[in-house]
């Protein structure tokens, strides 16, 4: 396999996940994009070290994430567009899912805004990536223990966060 | 799975207790099971369900694989380009010194050169007695046409004579 075909193989093919990352950070999606290319334009450049990554997906979520955080650190910029992503990601007419989304976006900006920079990525790994403690654990360089931790405290604020929206009347669900 | 238990496992799951296949269990349970669920059980089945909307709304199409690759295939020409450059920098600062260190004389030979004397000096001094006569003839020659050029003096003369009075008597009156 050529250098060019091992890399869409094995780094282009998680641009989604290293999207969906960024934007959960930067909450914006050109930003998000241009992380994403720059990530992976830095992934493309570090050939010399490809051949001793054992977990190249995991190796790649960590680029971005520092990238990410370099990012918000330099701008602090960063603006919130609940309905950007309202407009342009529901693909639906449907009030009920519509609100979905809305509710969706406004317990995560709750929750993210509580947390510190580690405890966002292992927040955003787990429960918008799906990534196993293992994994989360090789991104972040800690313990499988401080994942869970991690996770226990922001899962906290997204009881609390959840509970709020209820209690506002916010949640307007058909 | 009863309702009692996916409720033992909401709380496990707020702890982050749930190994990763009883939280994807549970998750798939939420799903299925979201007409008859209630309160927090239900907010999570949502939640669930909102994420995982967001994970297929949230991508990029291939427009970004091909804007990609070609910034990459243009950053490795360009790079590719700078190395020939460099290069060709390389290639003539070496034939350059090659060149020097060749033709240039060394300090022995430039002693050598110093020393160098003709092999007849009569005929050398003869031959620069000669070279310095014909310069002095050329330098006398051109001096007498120098002494033309005393004839713009004389002209400005004539100029001043001529127009003076008149500015003067224009001042008086």
């Amino acid at each position: 396999m050529n250098v060019e075909s091992y890399y869409k193989n094995t780094y282009l093919k998680c641009k989604d996940q290293l999207y969906r990352f960024s934007y959960h950070f930067l909450k914006n999606e050109d930003e998000a994009k241009d992380a994403t290319q720059e990530a992976l334009i830095k992934i493309w450049d570090k050939q010399s070290v490809w051949a001793e990554i054992d977990n190249p997906e995991a190796w790649a979520m960590q680029i971005v994430k520092n990238l990410c955080l370099e990012k918000i650190r330099k701008l602090k910029t960063i603006t919130k567009h609940a309905d950007q992503l309202k407009a342009e990601n529901i693909h639906t007419n449907d009030p009920g899912r519509i609100s979905l989304w809305q509710n969706q976006w406004e317990i995560l900006q709750e929750v993210m805004g509580q947390l510190s920079e580690k405890q966002k990525t292992v927040f955003v790994l787990r429960e918008v990536e799906g990534y196993p403690y293992q994994e989360i654990a090789k991104v972040l360089k800690i313990t499988e223990a401080q994942v869970k931790s991690d996770l226990h405290r922001s899962r906290k604020f997204l009881k609390n966060s959840m509970q709020k929206i209820n209690d506002h009347g916010i949640k307007s669900i058909g | 799975m009863a309702l009692n238990q996916l409720d033992k496992w909401k709380e496990l799951y707020w702890k982050a207790e749930l190994s990763d296949e009883e939280e994807g269990e549970f998750k798939k349970e939420l799903a299925a099971k979201k007409d008859q669920l209630s309160g927090e059980l239900l907010d999570l089945a949502e939640w669930f369900e909102a994420q995982s909307s967001t994970t297929e709304g949230l991508k990029l199409d291939s427009s970004f694989d091909e804007e990609l690759m070609s910034k990459i295939q243009h950053r490795s020409q360009a790079s590719d380009s700078w190395n020939w450059l460099k290069i060709a920098a390389s290639i003539l600062i070496i034939s350059g010194l090659a060149y020097f260190s060749i033709w240039f004389p060394t300090s022995d030979e430039r002693v050598g050169l110093a020393d160098d004397k003709v092999e007849n000096p009569e005929m050398a001094y003869q031959d620069a007695k000669a070279t310095l006569k014909l310069m002095a003839s050329i330098m006398n020659d051109s001096k007498e046409h120098l002494n033309s050029l005393e004839m713009i003096n004389v002209a400005q003369e004539k100029v001043k004579d001529t127009f003076q009075p008149k500015s003067k008597s224009k001042k008086d009156s």
